[in-house]
């Protein structure tokens, strides 16, 4: 064995004759992976947009736009969508509200005890399953769970209805989503140096004035991203809507459900069409947002 | 820092209401698996262990948690086996076209699950119907899910291991997969389980992709639990939900006894 007894100067130089083309080799690391998984995906996602564009009666032989029509013209599908985007909406406000005064308080939490336990509660949602979660705001929530039975208590009040409504759906949401919204509001904070606060402070502003001219803009990046995760998530989900709605909030994702019940497959190919391009708009929308004030900021 | 107390305190508070509010719905639901009321009246009628037993008897609920398990594992193991060598191929390989391999990897990601699930359903039924209703098809469905995950957090472990060190074995003669297994594989093994342990929780929770593709008889657990609930409002459901906290929590707690406090931590910080 020559190679065994080259000098060390050598062993770099014989190394790349050992090994395959780099196009072989990138082949067999990604290939099983590709055409196990990310290929069906991409076949599945193929398959809709193809079920999508049949012809409702022609037992899909032809190709057309009849079910995007029917779509449009069917006002219910528009309030139906309606529904999906301003429940959503007033998820992401309401979480990234409620995330940004969170994040700050951590920040100035002194106590690693306290820390962790505030971590651990954030972060206790994730430990659950979707459908308990579900489950536990319903019984917080129903006319005699806890809320209720404890507000008539205290003030003799007739029960409020907080579920099987919008209110309940987006309350539970809101806690699915929160310690996604916290991690990224959190994160932007913390490569904010104190300094700059404290100089705008030295040099006479008021702490709003500091707040909205330097904590804000510089913190805006991560509370973009936090809004770009929660509105893609409650957007498209499906479990919280449908139990905490019970059947009275309608969104876009219950309605695929639905239509693959009732074998209106090509219906629910567009609807879930829609849905996917609804989550992607307005994360497009947020991008531009994000480049924009970034932009500003540099210039 | 010159801060107002009002600031602070109003802050301090603002953080204990939000833990209050994200501690509540487990609270109220191990308080409810042991409450004697049928109707989970509050506040509670006494003590029982009554549900827990409904929930050992359910058979649904023990064929569901049986295949939830099976599923977990299948489609835990398939995305580490499959993900380790692309997440090691996108960290040290550079070559044109690699970007947009990326871009197709990660796109499960923006995709809602519930169209997934259906377009799934779709592509069985048209081109695979054995795969539709199986464990297979299930196991598909959960890779497809988690495998952008598990690449995304190894491809950061990987690229804090030095190549320097597989180039080292294998300028002593070790083969490109021995040089893998003995100077890469040791310094990932945390991410390895990290990201395992993230995949089998995904599989375990997921209902909305799930339940476009099962059929009455591979039912995963949270598939079987969201038909209860969709039907009754039974505290049966907050025994067994207590029960997978419990479980959950097991699983997590894994992870501490196997990789030190210092590289958890680190991996947690690289693998967002």
């Amino acid at each position: 064995m020559s190679g065994a007894t080259a000098t060390p100067l050598a062993a770099p130089l014989a190394a790349p004759g050992r090994v395959l083309p780099r196009w072989v080799r990138l082949a067999l690391l990604i290939g099983p992976g590709f055409f196990l998984i990310v290929l069906p995906f991409f076949g599945a996602m193929v398959m809709l947009g193809t079920y999508s564009l049949n012809l409702r009666d022609a037992n899909g032989m032809g190709m057309g736009l009849s079910l995007w029509m029917d779509f449009a013209s069917d006002g219910f599908n528009w309030s139906v969508l309606w529904n999906s985007v301003r429940i959503a909406g007033i998820s992401t406000i309401l979480s990234v509200a409620l995330a940004y005064p969170v994040a700050a308080a951590l920040l100035r939490v002194r106590s690693r005890a306290f820390l962790a336990f505030a971590y651990i509660a954030l972060f206790s949602p994730l430990l659950m399953s979707m459908v308990s979660r579900a489950y536990g705001w319903l019984l917080l929530l129903s006319d005699n769970g806890f809320v209720n039975q404890t507000l008539g208590l205290l003030f003799g009040i007739d029960p409020i209805r907080l579920v099987f409504n919008e209110t309940g759906v987006i309350i539970a949401i809101v806690h699915v989503v929160l310690p996604y919204a916290v991690l990224p509001i959190l994160n932007t904070m913390t490569q904010v140096p104190p300094v700059y606060r404290e100089a705008a402070l030295d040099l006479g502003a008021s702490g709003w004035t500091v707040f909205r001219r330097v904590t804000l803009p510089l913190t805006l990046p991560g509370v973009i991203v936090a809004a770009e995760i929660i509105f893609a998530l409650s957007a498209s989900a499906f479990v919280t809507p449908s139990l905490l709605g019970g059947g009275r909030v309608l969104t876009l994702s219950q309605l695929v459900y639905e239509n693959i019940g009732m074998i209106e497959w090509g219906m629910a190919a567009v609807q879930a069409i829609v849905l996917l391009v609804t989550a992607l708009a307005v994360l497009f929308v947020l991008e531009r947002v994000n480049r924009a004030t970034h932009a500003a900021r540099e210039s | 820092m010159p801060e107002s107390r009002l600031k602070f305190w109003t802050l301090r508070a603002v953080l204990i209401l939000v833990i209050v509010f994200m501690l509540s719905p487990i609270l109220i639901v191990v308080i409810n698996s042991f409450n004697a009321s049928q109707f989970s009246a509050w506040p509670p009628e006494g003590f029982t262990l009554d549900w827990y037993r409904r929930v050992l008897d359910n058979p649904a609920f023990r064929r569901g948690a049986w295949n939830s398990l099976q599923v977990g594992v299948l489609s835990t193991l398939l995305v580490l086996i499959l993900g380790t060598p692309i997440a090691y191929a996108l960290a040290r390989i550079r070559m044109r076209g690699l970007a947009a391999f990326r871009a197709v990897l990660f796109a499960p990601l923006v995709v809602p699950r519930v169209a997934i699930g259906f377009a799934l359903f779709v592509l069985f039924i048209v081109l695979a119907r054995p795969l539709y209703g199986s464990f297979a098809g299930v196991v598909l469905a959960h890779s497809i899910l988690m495998l952008p995950f598990v690449v995304a957090i190894l491809t950061a472990s990987f690229g804090e291991v030095d190549p320097i060190v597989e180039e080292a074995a294998r300028d002593l003669g070790a083969s490109p997969l021995q040089a893998f297994r003995l100077a890469v594989l040791p310094q990932i093994k945390g991410a390895l389980l990290v990201s395992g342990i993230f995949a089998f929780i995904t599989s375990f929770d997921e209902v909305e992709t799930t339940i476009f593709i099962v059929r009455p008889d591979v039912n995963t657990l949270p598939v079987e639990m969201y038909l209860f609930l969709e039907q009754y409002q039974d505290p049966t459901l907050a025994a067994l939900s207590t029960l997978l906290i419990v479980f959950t929590f097991a699983v997590i707690l894994i992870v501490p006894f196997v990789v030190r406090g210092n590289a958890l931590l680190k991996m947690m910080g690289s693998g967002r």
